[in-house]
This record gives structure tokens, sequence and C-alpha cells, in this order.
């Protein structure tokens, strides 16, 4: 929580200290003899633009606080995956995504608010989507995967063949407000490691080798009790 | 890049970097601005003047690192720093590494304008104090090795008579060599020579060359 403290201050001094600087600004160019009129509107357009910025990012934080307690239920993990699957498939298409499902059979149950573990893996899927946009379409692939990871853990990941992770950044990218998408507000991978933190489990991620490696996030869920 | 001083902001914050370059330049002072500090550093030159007000957190290279940079190349304008959130250890590194100050991003505007003037204050101080001594070493250098030494013995403290015999010369021939080095630096007394010496920062080499092996000239 201190870590998220810690970014939400830093990524609402920036459009903050610019608001507050622009405000200072115009009230020294009002108090001139003829005052550039055509400037001060440019300050008010950006104190707009800025007040929308800090905006976002309260909104941002808003849904990262927002999981709440899991609504917990036993659920086949089959159902989750290939509901998602079904969610996604049209935006796959559109984006001429190959994805793979593939559920290993026999698997355990796992515990958990459905919403919310199918929230999780939209936010991966249409992360690792968003990976390839510079891959040529007929490399773009993703495949969601569940498997027994060992006894009492159930691992879910999704793979892609885009770009992969830069090594050393693998723990950041979890981070709030990390993005690389321009626009992109950086929340979709901390809101998810909120998911699955919130339901008991780990979330990583790997990137294979040169060329074109590819990046993997592995969620580790625990098994539901009596399963 | 010359002429008058000129606050250099560097931040990756393209808002901020607006507003703050705004701020300045309606407060009278005349402002450059730049995305990075790479870009920044591509833009100065030997004889910018001024002071660099720079974001500590930037992608690629930091603020910490900028200021590094600057402080052993061959123009180290002073440095400003703003932070988005106060890091006290990254506060505390800057300033011992001789950074003017440390302020957030929405600290007061009395402050900001108060630690920019000390920034252009000192860096037109370190500025002349630079020229003064490359000046007072060029004249250096353009003395014979003999003047040299004997401008180095001067400065020990030692009478003419002394330096004579030390050196194996005459003591008229030390009187004339003291008359030229008046001459060309317009000052001939034991403690006038010290202090121009110690202002160019000589005074390590001199105590060297006065214990070195006489020179034959």
């Amino acid at each position: 929580m201190g870590q998220l403290a810690s970014s939400l201050a830093h990524e609402l001094a920036q459009p903050l200290g610019a608001i507050q600087r622009n405000a200072e600004a115009a009230e020294v160019i009002l108090a001139q003899e003829s005052p550039d009129l055509a400037e001060v509107a440019s300050i008010v357009a950006d104190i707009r633009r800025d007040d929308q910025r800090a905006g976002d990012v309260i909104e941002g934080m808003k849904a990262l606080l927002r999981r709440g307690e899991p609504k917990k239920a036993l659920l086949p993990v089959a159902t989750i995956v290939e509901g998602v699957a079904l969610l996604v498939g049209p935006d796959a298409r559109s984006r001429h995504v190959r994805l793979a499902v593939e559920v290993e059979p026999g698997l355990p149950d796992v515990e958990g608010d459905k919403v919310q573990l199918q929230q999780l893996l939209l936010n991966l899927l249409l992360n690792a989507m968003e990976a390839m946009q510079d891959v040529p379409p007929e490399e773009r692939r993703v495949a969601l995967r569940a498997r027994l990871a060992a006894a009492g853990w159930v691992e879910l990941s999704v793979s892609d063949s885009g770009p992969g992770i830069p090594p050393g950044s693998a723990a950041g990218v979890f981070e709030p407000y990390v993005t690389t998408k321009p626009g992109g507000m950086g929340m979709g991978l901390a809101i998810s490691k909120s998911i699955v933190e919130a339901h008991g489990g780990t979330i990583s991620v790997d990137s294979g080798p040169s060329p074109a490696p590819g990046a993997t996030i592995r969620v580790l869920l625990p098994a539901g009790e009596g399963t | 890049m010359s002429g008058s001083p000129v606050v250099y902001v560097v931040d990756d914050d393209a808002s901020f970097r607006r507003a703050i370059a705004r701020l300045l330049r309606a407060e009278g002072f005349d402002v450059e601005a730049f995305g990075s500090a790479r870009e920044f550093l591509a833009a100065l030159r030997p004889d910018s003047e001024g002071c660099v007000l720079a974001d500590l957190s930037m992608p690629g290279m930091d603020g910490l690192e900028l200021q590094g940079l600057l402080a052993a190349g061959s123009n180290p304008l002073p440095v400003v720093f703003l932070s988005a959130h106060g890091d006290v250890p990254a506060a505390a590194r800057a300033l011992k590494r001789g950074a003017v100050d440390f302020l957030t991003k929405q600290a007061e505007k009395r402050d900001l304008l108060e630690a920019i003037g000390r920034a252009l204050g000192r860096g037109a101080a370190e500025r002349a104090e630079r020229g003064l001594r490359a000046e007072r070493r060029g004249l250096f250098e353009s003395l014979s090795p003999r003047e040299r030494e004997i401008f180095a013995h001067v400065v020990q403290g030692r009478l003419n008579k002394q330096i004579a015999s030390r050196l194996g010369i005459g003591e008229r021939t030390v009187k004339l060599y003291r008359s030229g080095l008046t001459t060309k630096l317009g000052i001939s007394s034991v403690a006038e020579l010290t202090r121009w010496a110690q202002e160019a920062g000589l005074l390590p080499e001199l105590d060297r060359v006065a214990a070195s092996p006489p020179t034959t000239d």
C-alpha cells in the first residue's frame, strides 16, 4: 500500500505542480501593463488538461482500490477460462491474433470471485494482444493455459509472441502507472496483481530468449478446500 | 546560448515544463526548456551561463546523473532539483553532491524564485572565479622556468640572498628576475604574490617547483 501511495503522490504531483505554476504565471501576466490574453487563454487550456489528467489518475487509483473482498465460491477452472476466451474472441479476431486455449483435464476447482477472475484473465489477454501491435499479423499468437502447477496450486498463464520484457524490468511490470502505451494509464497489470493477491495467489512474468522472445504471465491460485 | 544568464529547465513532463517555463519568463528570466538531460547536454556550450532546474526522476538519464556529469565537465552550471515528491534520501544525496537546492514541484513560488536567484548568483561567481584562474594560469605558463622557480621560492618566504645561494646564481640576478615578475604580473610583495598564486590555485604547483632541483636556465 505504501508503494501505491508513493506512486499516486508522484503521479498527482506532476499535473498539480503544472496547474500551480500555470496559475502563478497567469497572475503575473495579468498584473502586467498590457497582459497577453492569448497566453492566458493558453494557460487556462493547459490547466483544464492537467485537471483532467489528475482526475484520471484518481479514477485509476479508485479502480485499483475498489477490488473489495472477493465473493468466494468454488469455480471450475475450465468454465472461467472458456468464458473469457469467448468474451475476447471478437477482439482477437479483429486484431488478427490467433488465440489458443489449453485447459488440462481434471483440474481442481479454485475458490474465488468469478467476475474478478474473469476480469483478471481479460486484462492479461488484452495486455498480451496490445504487446503484439508491431508484430506482423501472421505471427500474432496468444496462448491461454490452465494446468496443475503443484499439489494444491493451479497455474493460469497467458503467453504472447511480442517483444517480451527487457531484462531487469520484470518486477516493475506490475507497478501502477507504468506503461509503454501512449495515453495509457498503466493500471491493467497493477489491477491484475491486486486481484491475484486478494485470492491468495501469486503473479509473475517471464520472457523467452531473443529474438521475438514473447512474454508469459503466470498466475498461481490455490485450489479450493476439499478439491 | 551566450550573453545573459539562462535558466535551463530539464523535465520530461511536457505540461510541467511548459508551465514552469511560462512562470519564469513572466518573472523576467530567460528560459530554455528541454525534455531530457541528453538534449540539454547536447545543446550546452562551454560559454553557456546560468543555472539548471532539473527534475530528479526522468527516464533515460535522471537528474542526479545529469548533475554528476555537469560537475565533472568544463562548464559546471549550478543545479536546483525539482521533485514530484519529497524523497529525503535523494534530497540528501543531491545536496551533498553540491546541488544548490532541492524543492518539490509544488513548492512556494517564493522559495522557487529564491533558489533560482541563489543558483544564478553562484553560477556567476563560480564562472568569474574560473575565468580568473584560467587567466592567471595562462600568465603563469608564460613565465620562464627560472621565473617560475624564483616565484616559488619567494612564496616560500625566502630572501633574495637565500634564493641566490640555493639556485647558484647572483643576488643581483635574483632581483632582476623579481622585477621581471613584477612587470609581468603587476605585483611585487611576498604577500601579494602569495595571494595571487592562492587565488589561481597554483600553490601546490609552486610547492612542487620549490622542492625540485634548480633549473639550468
